[in-house]
């Protein structure tokens, strides 16, 4: 920023985070990832979990090959003649919500932990801390085993696996913003129009707060959904019946001896694209909101 | 130093009971173990015995002491699955995986300090630009799925590597290791590699900015007025300096890949932990999964204490009885 304009800050946010074309073109794939995912099942050439629409005589197609009925597998098929093409696309939408799911769960509930504590103080936040540290202290990844150990497989257990492997976190974070923000005259304001106590922490001192989460939180996006491939993978998470890409992947192992590499090959390309762009829009969001970066 | 060991000693004590606590309630949990045991014919006597005998038929908090005071005596309950003390068969594991965990940290850290210092020395060069956002890349690469294509090109493909087991190992010190013998490094080069990704790009990246942020600092600008090559003053000045948050990540790190050795020990076969705990798993096999969280958390604490005393020895200011 050479001349300091009149720019509202969100404005002036896109032209910084513009300035580098790496990172808009993150944001242009992960765009695209966004809306395949949902636009994409319904423009596939087939469902791929519909009986009625694959052919056990197109099996085991390597990519490029013709369908019977005239379509092309542009990158082969399974060994029940499943286009690869679209099980990507089905399956992506799957690793997305659960990630996108799991990630704002986990930012709504370790944010409303952290807060209060922080508003709360004392002998509680002292508490709610310890158990913060206690989560803090094991990985992410263990945490989600143990968790899916006890719960057994299926969607809504995967997410709370991942809500629980990582609310600790953003409670830690958004903690020590508010016990500086608590501090501030707008929240004297606030206490002496004897506002009630929900209103002041949620209405007042949460929105204040949530800035460093942002990037945070995006990353956690990222984190979450290669986290459910890796479970999915080692057939501790997702069921058979709600294919994500790390199943995808995980079904094509067995065949990655004999040759097929695309059943394994591609999920894990379209994973890897996804949690790359935006793993790069994150972190050049970091660069621009980071104070000590701008110029 | 003593009182600190002391302490932490007491402190770790402390974290170990809560977690043998959490980890046996929640553990308990999860289904009846009986109906994966016992064949669905067997008759209700027979099902009724085995209960009893396995110990399932007493209140929870009950099973509970009996646990400790066998986990004080040295004893995790034996495998209801391979009929054998579960610590012992995690303990036999253990080698393989810490061996893997460690080779993978050393692969990390050997190429992640000089990379992110020449990052960090020259940001907006394209080798400095490079290697950062190859370390994104590297930051996103599922491990499990970066395995499999290690193994379609190196062992399939180029044939240049085995693709499961530990090869031939050799006793050190009682235990079985790899790494002494040609064979058994090159089964251990693909699973340490895989494994060794994450934290390269972590390490990497961290180095990099903590050099960033050091070098328009006074020491730094001295060390060059002083006429001193770069070489020294990156070995001695800058390193010491950056070097403290690097060992904080790289001792958060070694519980991470730890606990990731799981997958990566799936897809080569190595024969670690990791494999038993995700059978022992689905097979509800509680005394296994009991013992590898609480052999688990023990190595844990262990680390940490070691990255507390290996602050110690490089920054000076830091006093261990104090802490």
């Amino acid at each position: 920023m050479s001349v300091p304009s009149a720019q509202s800050p969100f404005k002036r946010f896109i032209s910084d985070y513009s300035e580098r074309k790496t990172a808009v073109v993150a944001f242009l794939v992960l765009a695209l990832v966004v809306l395949t995912a949902f636009i994409g099942p319904f423009v596939t050439m087939q469902d791929p979990y519909d009986l009625a629409q694959i052919s056990i005589l197109d099996s085991s197609m390597p990519p490029g090959s013709e369908s019977l009925e005239g379509g092309t597998f542009w990158l082969g098929t399974d060994d029940q003649g499943r286009d690869l093409v679209s099980a990507i696309v089905y399956g992506l939408r799957i690793s997305i919500i659960v990630g996108v799911v799991s990630g704002v769960l986990a930012v709504i509930l370790g944010a409303s932990i952290g807060i209060i504590s922080a508003y709360v103080g004392g002998r509680i936040d002292n508490l709610i801390m310890r158990v913060v540290d206690l989560f803090l202290g094991f990985p992410s990844f263990l945490i989600a085993l143990i968790c899916l150990a006890v719960l057994g497989r299926g969607a809504d257990k995967v997410v709370l696996a991942l809500v629980l492997s990582q609310w600790a976190n953003f409670a830690r974070i958004i903690r020590g913003v508010a016990i500086v923000e608590r501090e501030k005259e707008y929240m004297d304001a606030a206490r002496g129009l004897a506002l009630p106590k929900a209103r002041i922490v949620f209405g007042h001192l949460l929105p204040n707060c949530l800035a460093p989460l942002i990037v945070v939180a995006t990353m956690n996006v990222a984190f979450s959904i290669t986290l459910e491939a890796s479970l999915s993978f080692l057939g501790v998470g997702l069921p058979i019946t709600e294919p994500s890409l790390g199943l995808l992947i995980a079904n094509g192992y067995e065949y990655i001896l004999t040759g097929k590499y695309w059943l394994s090959f591609y999920p894990g390309v379209a994973l890897l694209i996804t949690v790359a762009s935006i793993n790069l829009v994150a972190d050049r969001m970091r660069d621009v909101l980071n104070p000590r970066m701008q110029k | 130093m003593t009182l600190f060991l002391i302490r932490r000693l007491l402190q770790s004590l402390m974290v170990l009971l809560v977690m043998s606590f959490v980890v046996f309630a929640g553990v308990f949990a999860i289904g009846n173990p009986i109906d994966s045991l016992i064949s669905p014919e067997a008759t209700e006597r027979e099902r009724e015995e085995a209960i009893s005998d396995l110990g399932l038929d007493r209140p929870l908090y009950a099973q509970y002491f009996v646990f400790l005071k066998n986990v004080s005596k040295g004893e995790l309950g034996t495998s209801f699955v391979h009929n054998r003390p579960a610590i012992q068969l995690i303990l036999e594991r253990l080698p393989a995986t810490l061996e893997l965990t460690v080779a993978a940290l050393l692969f990390a850290i050997v190429l992640g300090i000089p990379l992110g210092v020449l990052a960090g020395l020259n940001p907006e060069s394209l080798v400095g630009r490079g290697i950062l956002s190859v370390s994104i890349l590297f930051f996103s690469l599922p491990t499990f799925w970066v395995g499999l294509m290690m193994i379609l090109l190196f062992s399939i493909t180029l044939g240049w590597l085995p693709t499961t087991g530990r090869g031939e190992t050799v006793e050190l010190l009682g235990i079985q290791v790899s790494f002494l013998t040609l064979d058994g490094l090159r089964h251990l080069a693909m699973p340490a590699i895989n494994l060794g990704f994450y934290p390269l790009a972590l390490i990497t990246r961290l180095t990099a900015s903590g050099t960033q942020e050091n070098v328009p600092l006074e020491y730094m600008k001295f060390a060059k007025a002083k006429g001193l090559r770069t070489r020294r003053i990156v070995s001695v000045h800058l390193l010491k300096n950056i070097l403290i948050p690097i060992v904080t990540v790289i001792g958060l790190q070694f519980s991470v890949i730890l606990a990731f050795a799981v997958v990566t020990e799936s897809i080569f076969a190595w024969p670690g932990m990791g494999r038993l705990i995700i059978d022992s798993i689905n097979l509800l096999d509680r005394p296994v999964i009991v013992a590898y969280l609480l052999v688990t958390v023990v190595v844990f604490l262990i680390a940490n204490v070691l990255v507390d005393i290996v602050y110690s020895i490089l920054d000076p200011r830091v006093r261990l009885g104090r802490m």
